[in-house]
Parts: structure tokens; C-alpha cells; sequence
């Protein structure tokens, strides 16, 4: 079997992946064309049905937050964790690492 | 910093955290909520650690452990209130009315253990870091 | 009309954030470019969104960026 030299490789590397890149920038342009049209609501959808019987569901008239704090509640919740989580650890990455007898030294001086 | 920037700071400081409050407590009425409102209360205390040293913030607000406690409690805050939400939720809508501030259902309790939970969390993040003294 | 220009504002901000040498100053444009953000957020109808856009990024996204620049160097 032929050995094929490490800079010829670099080179096949950047042929694929130049292709792949246009292939799933084709896959996004083709994916954006099906979104809906900004300001319009399509009838019998979700966001429809939302905004007629959100403030009488829900007893809030800032619908996007009734959305966000009520009806899609345990979403937020988990989100809330993700972000709690985020702070522990970078609380717990730097942490003073004293005792407490130190800190009162510190704090007298 | 300079005594300008404290001084600021001190006549500056309560306001932002009551502006907070209203946001947290006006989300169903107007825009804003609960995240909005614990970033506010939190660049408020940003602003008083870059103003002040850290020992002078420390005498003030005295041990993180409260910290710590306080963000806790707004977690488990949310997850006893989504939990006892689907059994009082008919009865606390049906006495409210709209437009009010006495309105909102679960949105605005709600809105409230998220707002301790943020704030709480980007005070923690923002003491951790805090931990020399520093001047730019 | 006020969109196409905050969006060029916007572009043309971005890029002296990178090329500026001090990185006190690009932080400082950097907060600049997230308050037109901010603005455009609420020209598209969506004023919570650019509540907090203008207190996170333009606070706290500062905040920590000034932390790290102390702890590390201010020129590259």
C-alpha cells in the first residue's frame, strides 16, 4: 500500500472539507426558504391559539412571559438549572482556599 | 476608583436595585421578567464591587455561606411552586382581575423565585471572581 | 431605513473591536455594538429581549472581560 505524504493529506483534508461546508451551507439556505414570514400569523397555529386565550388561560396580559414563566414552566425550570449549575462551577473553581481563621486575620488588618 | 465614581455609586446603588424589584414584580403587566430583572439587581452589585475595594464590600454583605443559601432557596423555591401550581392555579386565577396588579396567576410568583435565583447567581459568580484587589 | 443603518453601524463596529490593540478600548466598543443590538431588538417589537440584551451584555459581559484583561495582559 502506498504511503501518501502528510502535506498531500493537508491537502486532500481542505478539499473535503470545503465540500462538506458547501453542502450544508446549501442545506441551510434550502432549510431558511421554509420559515414563516416575519409579522404574520398562519391560521389554526399554536401562536394563534396563544394569543387569543393566553390572558384567559393564564390571568397575565404580557403574553410572552405567561409563555415563558407559565405554560412552558418545567422548560424553564430546566434552563434555570443549567444556569445555577454554570455559577457553582465557577464558584467552585475559584474559591478562596483559606481557612476561616486566615480570613478573620485578613479582615482585621 | 475615584471619589467621584463612590460617591456615584452611593447615591446611585438602591436605585438600581428598586428598579429591579419593579421589573420583577411588574413582569405580567409590562416587558420584562425574571431574567431581565436578576441581571439588573446583579450589575448593580457589580458596580458596587468595581467602586469599592473588596474588603469594604465584604464588612458590608458579611459571609458568602448567605449567598450560597439564598440561591438555594430560590431553586427550590421554583420547584414547590411549579409542583403545588397545578392544584391551586383555578381557584388563585378566578380571584384576580386583569389589568391589575393583583393579577398574573403563576407568572408573578414565578417571576419572582426566578428573579432571586439569577440575581443570586451572578452575585455569587461575580464574589468568586472578585478576589484580589484590582484597579484598571 | 433605521435598521440598515444600525446594522452597518453595527458591522462597522464589530470590526474595529478586533482591530484595535488595547484591549480595554475593544471591550469598551464591544459594549457599544451590544447597546445598538439592543436597539435593533427593539425596533424589530421585541422590548424584553433588548431589556436584557442591554443588561447582560452591556454589564456583565463587560465585567468579566475587564476581570480577565487584569488578570492577564492589556496589549496583545
Amino acid at each position: 500500500m502506498k504511503t501518501v505524504s502528510l502535506s498531500r493529506r493537508l491537502k486532500y483534508q481542505k478539499v473535503i472539507m470545503m465540500g462538506l461546508l458547501v453542502i450544508f451551507s446549501c442545506v441551510l439556505f434550502y432549510s431558511a426558504d421554509g420559515l414563516h414570514v416575519f409579522g404574520i400569523i398562519e391560521k389554526g397555529s399554536l401562536a394563534e391559539q396563544y394569543l387569543n386565550e393566553g390572558s384567559n388561560l393564564t390571568g397575565s396580559t404580557n403574553i410572552v412571559n405567561s409563555i415563558v414563566w407559565d405554560l412552558r414552566g418545567f422548560d424553564t425550570m430546566g434552563e434555570e438549572i443549567v444556569f445555577f449549575t454554570g455559577a457553582l462551577g465557577v464558584a467552585l473553581v475559584t474559591r478562596r482556599m483559606t481557612s476561616k481563621k486566615e480570613n478573620v486575620v485578613k479582615d482585621k488588618r | 476608583m475615584d471619589i467621584i465614581v463612590k460617591q456615584v455609586t452611593k447615591i446611585v446603588f438602591p436605585f438600581i436595585v428598586l428598579y429591579g424589584f419593579y421589573i420583577a414584580l411588574h413582569g405580567h403587566l409590562t416587558p420584562g421578567g425574571g431574567f431581565a430583572a436578576g441581571a439588573i439587581i446583579g450589575s448593580a452589585f457589580a458596580l458596587l464591587v468595581i467602586a469599592f475595594d473588596e474588603m469594604d464590600v465584604e464588612h458590608k454583605l458579611t459571609v458568602h455561606e448567605l449567598i450560597d443559601i439564598k440561591s438555594v432557596a430560590g431553586f427550590f423555591m421554583i420547584l414547590i411552586i411549579g409542583k403545588l401550581g397545578y392544584m391551586f392555579r383555578n381557584k388563585l386565577i378566578e380571584s384576580q382581575t386583569l389589568f391589575h396588579l393583583w393579577s398574573g396567576g403563576f407568572t408573578m410568583i414565578m417571576n419572582l423565585a426566578g428573579t432571586l435565583m439569577v440575581s443570586s447567581a451572578i452575585i455569587l459568580i461575580i464574589y468568586s471572581l472578585e478576589k484580589e484587589a484590582w484597579k484598571i | 431605513m433605521l435598521l440598515e443603518i444600525l446594522l452597518l453601524v453595527g458591522i462597522v463596529l464589530a470590526l474595529v473591536a478586533i482591530e484595535l490593540k488595547d484591549l480595554v478600548h475593544s471591550v469598551l466598543v464591544l459594549a457599544g455594538l451590544d447597546l445598538v443590538v439592543a436597539v435593533i431588538f427593539f425596533i424589530l417589537k421585541a422590548p424584553d429581549i433588548a431589556l436584557t440584551q442591554a443588561a447582560v451584555c452591556a454589564g456583565l459581559i463587560t465585567f468579566l472581560f475587564l476581570i480577565t484583561i487584569h488578570k492577564t495582559e492589556r496589549f496583545e
